[in-house]
């Protein structure tokens, strides 16, 4: 996917424009945090669950690489083949190859942000090979031809209305006539157009939530049952997973499910967990003849050991975006490329580049709220400012903040000359005011009051108030 | 691609801060598989305080569920199910043992398959490798005898549970698991469901039915 | 030593540079409420910024060197009390964590963090003050600053000390808890979405029953008041310590004197 995150103000003005968008995300803002909410109060345990979900995270990222190979042995005694990948482009070649060397025509899909990450839509298209997704509201996105703007809910952005649309002009062999104002109807028209795909599908390719270093299991975790349709069907199964995924048992994989559902949709548990482990055995019924595992670092590794580390912790559970109150005024497409909110802020200049994200790091409050609901206690607002900390670094800051930083900076460490600055700043800027005490524009304060009026000093500083009258207003 | 996997690990080897570990201890983690906090919630003191726990989670979760003296009750109240269900009175069974002993012939009407599910199939019948309290989740393990895709092909998935295979939590599964697998062993394909399929896709709003099933009915049954 | 208890603990007042040039009353207000809660206050004179514009700017090397002087500065008091949860976050929480590195001044940045507190929390948590004889006949909003609530803590102290004012109600806001869209250089930098979320803070008030808005950060009381004002909404605002201090009769809230006022 082609990145717009280097457009990001001009994203978020047309998102703010955007009255459809508004609508559903003022309905977003409210749905999922009382959700959330809800299902914690049930658990009284909900918090060293948190602190026992970090530390395995923390113990396999310090082990990372013998977790990989343990994971890879037990992958290929249950006769499955493993395949590592350095970047999208190997990812992209080595699933292209698997899906030729089954003569694929179609590959269905379910929901996968790696899929996004390293655009294998795109690249099985450029090679006569229909990827269809499942997950409905990736299904609806791929018809619209759009861009995820959620993690956990790709087609949040849309309104039943927009999805009608969609479904009538892309399902040609449908009544174009016919009533679609219900979401009933139509969930059930893209259930019956995908069931023919899950059935057709030569190769199925779903991303994992986890892998299970003790099994060589990889686990999905959906709510449609469309993973299970995809690797249960067709005659090849192909996961693909960045190195990151790895936990080292069952049991600590059930320590995260208990964190992961409640922080994301604030269910107890998702519908579906499940582990796949290898292909079709002897005597089973079902199930693929092939069990593929592509393994992704696509700049993973580079984070390890950086300031950067804490976010491998990450689960994708979608916790930080639900709560973002930026991400809940600009919607996911602002955000310019596959993860959108704090945690997207965090990872995409590693993944992308931080001069095309220059603008993620920066565009949050650091408010905070996203690491009180991260079920991994990943220190987002920390990071985000060592990235502000690294394009300072990298010289990579707009002039005008870079230079009135420098400049205050410099006052700030003179007491005497501050005192004389703040004093003289006070000074004009009860010049500008009006009679109602109201500045309403700032020659370089136009980011302020463009939308908001300034209040005016209300007299001289305090510092030099205070030297000449303790008591002042008592 | 070998040459992949060694640039990978050697980047992950000299980037890692190693502190307490290594190799050693990755192995002895994998093989003690300590637990973390188990919820209280889970921990009732008897099997039936667990299988009501199961049963008000389950229903929570929006499964439909019943409790059944004997398996004697499961074609009758399968027939009736499926009535409700406007479907018509035929199902694909699995073939696991535990429904060697229903006895079908009580509902003539009723059209039992073997074999794996098919587009065509409206419902389907499996046994579930156990329950679990904490969250009213299902633990399915696929065998020749239980084929995963009964619990995700038809529209509606009927399951039979015995109350005495109902943990209090997840990690209780897991160790009859490795007891009856062997360590390190897995079913090939192990299906924790907890309720119907759902999607909240289309503006929020909550629809069951999304890829699997719409309806799920667990019949728990007390004396096997 | 004598414990603080003991005697009259020394209390440095950390004015805050907004405070300084915006609104010296939030800083009279402070020094009046810790004389009467029994503290002997002091206002350094070197002090200027905590350095926090810079750190969250990246500028980590000037945020250091500015923490420096702050700690020396403040070196020596039993207490360093701030009207505003975020400049006193700044000193607790980060200043540890921009010198988690330096043997040298660790020690020093732990120490200052071990005696900074915010004003409404200082005065109930460690002081037990309530006020007492202060009158304010208004049904206000509370908004709870990022860096107090989520750094510190900062959510029941002000309730409880309003509680003891004459005449005031409080409207709880459902979104109480969410930030106003201030974020230091965050609403300068994307001017848009930051109205955006201050838009919807101050829906949700005027939905309520309030007629004021109170908080304990000026940042985010004067990115409220601003966009009120230029809408042209009614709803006044001020710094909780203004209130509890019972100066509200003596000057303008930070919205300003009414058009009516402002004529005169
Ligand atoms: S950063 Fe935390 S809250 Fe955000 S998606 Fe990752 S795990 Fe969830």
């Amino acid at each position: 996917m082609k990145s717009t995150a280097s457009q990001f103000p001009q994203n978020a003005r047309e998102a703010l424009a955007d009255e459809t968008l508004q609508n559903v995300l003022e309905n977003f803002a409210d749905g999922f945090p009382r959700k959330r909410a809800a299902a914690i109060s049930r658990l009284d345990e909900f918090d060293d669950l948190r602190d026992a979900a970090r530390d395995i995270k923390n113990h396999v990222l310090a082990n990372l690489d013998t977790y990989l190979t343990r994971f890879e042995e037990r992958v290929l005694e249950n006769g499955g083949q493993v395949h590592w990948c350095r970047d999208a482009a190997e990812a992209c070649q080595t699933i292209l190859e698997i899906c030729q060397a089954a003569n694929a025509r179609t590959v269905t899909k379910s929901k996968s942000m790696i899929g996004e990450e390293i655009a294998i839509n795109d690249f099985l298209e450029r090679h006569d090979i229909e990827p269809v997704e499942t997950d409905l509201g990736e299904y609806i996105i791929q018809l619209r031809e759009e861009p995820p703007s959620h993690i956990i809910a790709p087609a949040i952005h849309l309104s039943k209305e927009q999805v009608a649309e969609t479904f009538v002009e892309k399902h040609t062999d449908r009544d174009p006539d016919r009533t679609l104002t219900e979401p009933r109807v139509m969930l059930d028209e893209a259930r019956a157009e995908l069931r023919g795909k899950f059935l057709g599908a030569d190769v199925g390719l779903t991303g994992a939530n986890m892998l299970v270093a003790e099994t060589g299991s990889i686990a999905t975790v959906t709510n449609e049952g469309n993973a299970d349709l995809t690797m249960g069907l067709p005659r090849v199964h192909v996961a693909l997973a960045s190195i990151e995924k790895i936990v080292p048992t069952l049991e600590d994989a059930s320590t995260i499910l208990r964190v992961l559902a409640r922080s994301a949709t604030g269910q107890e548990m998702s519908v579906y967990t499940t582990f796949a482990t290898g292909p079709k055995r002897s005597d089973d019924l079902d199930g693929p003849e092939q069990f593929h595992v592509v393994l992704l670092d696509n700049g993973r590794s580079e984070l390890l050991g950086s300031e950067f580390q804490d976010i491998l912790r990450c689960i994708r559970c979608g916790s930080c975006i639900n709560h973002c109150p930026v991400y809940s005024t600009v919607g996911g497409h602002a955000y310019g490329w596959v993860y959108p909110g704090p945690m997207g802020s965090v990872l995409s200049p590693a993944l992308i580049g931080l001069e095309d994200a220059h603008h993620l790091p920066n565009a949050s409050t650091l408010c905070g709220k996203c690491e009180t609901v991260c079920p991994m206690h990943i220190p987002l607002p920390r990071m985000l400012r060592s990235w502000r900390t690294r394009q300072v670094e990298q010289n990579l800051q707009a002039a005008t903040s870079r230079y009135g930083l420098e400049l205050w900076a410099f006052m700030a460490k003179r007491p005497r000359l501050y005192r004389v600055f703040s004093a003289m700043a006070s000074r004009v800027l009860r010049m500008m005011a009006g009679k109602n005490a109201r500045i309403r524009w700032l020659p370089l304060g136009g980011g302020w009051t463009s939308k908001r009026d300034m209040p005016a000093p209300q007299g001289p500083t305090f510092m030099s108030q205070w030297k000449q009258n303790r008591d002042r207003y008592s | 691609m070998t040459e992949a996997r060694a640039h990978i690990l050697s980047k992950l080897n000299r980037a890692i801060v190693r502190e307490d570990i290594g190799a050693g201890s990755v192995d002895d983690r994998i093989a003690t598989h300590n637990t973390g906090p188990l919820p209280k919630r889970g921990q009732d003191p008897d099997q039936a305080a667990l299988a009501a726990r199961f049963v008000q989670e389950s229903d929570l979760a929006g499964s439909d569920i019943q409790q059944l003296a004997s398996r004697d009750d499961v074609p009758a109240v399968v027939a009736a199910y499926l009535r409700s269900k406007n479907l018509p009175p035929e199902l694909r069974v699995s073939s696991d043992d535990i429904f060697g002993g229903v006895p079908w012939e009580g509902e003539p009407g009723l059209t039992i398959r073997d074999g794996v599910v098919d587009a065509a199939d409206g419902a389907a019948l499996s046994a579930a490798f156990a329950g679990v309290a904490e969250t009213g989740t299902l633990i399915m393990a696929s065998s020749p005898d239980n084929p995963a895709m009964h619990a995700f092909v038809p529209l509606v998935h009927m399951v039979i549970l015995p109350e005495s295979r109902i943990s209090g939590n997840y990690e209780a599964v897991w160790a009859d698991l490795r007891h009856q697998f062997g360590a390190q062993v897995m079913p090939r394909m192990l299906n924790m469901i907890t309720g119907p399929s759902r999607t909240a896709d289309i503006e929020q709003t909550l629809l069951m039915g999304a890829h699997g099933p719409q309806s799920l009915l667990i019949m728990v049954i007390g004396d096997l | 030593m004598t414990k603080p208890e003991q005697r009259s603990p020394s209390v440095a007042l950390f004015v805050t540079c907004l405070v300084d040039v915006m609104r010296p009353s939030i800083a009279f207000a402070a020094v009046s409420l810790l004389e009467r809660a029994g503290c002997q206050v002091s206002v350094p004179e070197s002090q200027t910024c905590c350095g926090q514009p810079g750190y969250n700017a990246g500028h980590e090397k000037n945020a250091r060197l500015i923490a420096q002087q702050v700690i020396e500065t403040f070196e020596g008091y039993d207490y360093v009390v701030a009207p505003s949860g975020s400049c006193a976050g700044t000193l607790k929480k980060h200043y540890p964590e921009m010198f988690a590195g330096n043997a040298a001044w660790r020690g020093r940045a732990e120490d200052l963090s071990s005696r900074t507190w915010e004003l409404t929390s200082f005065l109930t948590d460690q002081m037990n003050f309530t006020p007492s004889g202060v009158r304010f006949n208004h049904t206000v909003s509370y908004h709870d600053s990022c860096s107090g609530l989520r750094e510190l803590g900062v959510k029941d102290q002000p309730r409880k000390l309003l509680a003891a004012v004459d005449g005031t109600e409080i409207a709880e806001s459902d979104l109480a808890e969410s930030c106003c869209g201030f974020g230091g250089l965050f609403c300068v930098k994307y001017p848009d979405i930051s109205a955006a979320m201050v838009d919807h803070k101050i829906g949700d008030v005027m939905a309520g029953e309030a007629d004021v808005v109170l908080g304990g950060d000026l940042g985010c009381l004067m990115n409220l008041a601003g966009r009120l004002t230029r809408k042209n909404l009614p709803t006044k605002v001020w710094h909780v310590a203004e209130v509890l201090a019972g100066m509200t009769d003596k000057i303008d809230p930070i919205t300003g004197p009414s058009d009516d006022e402002a004529a005169k």
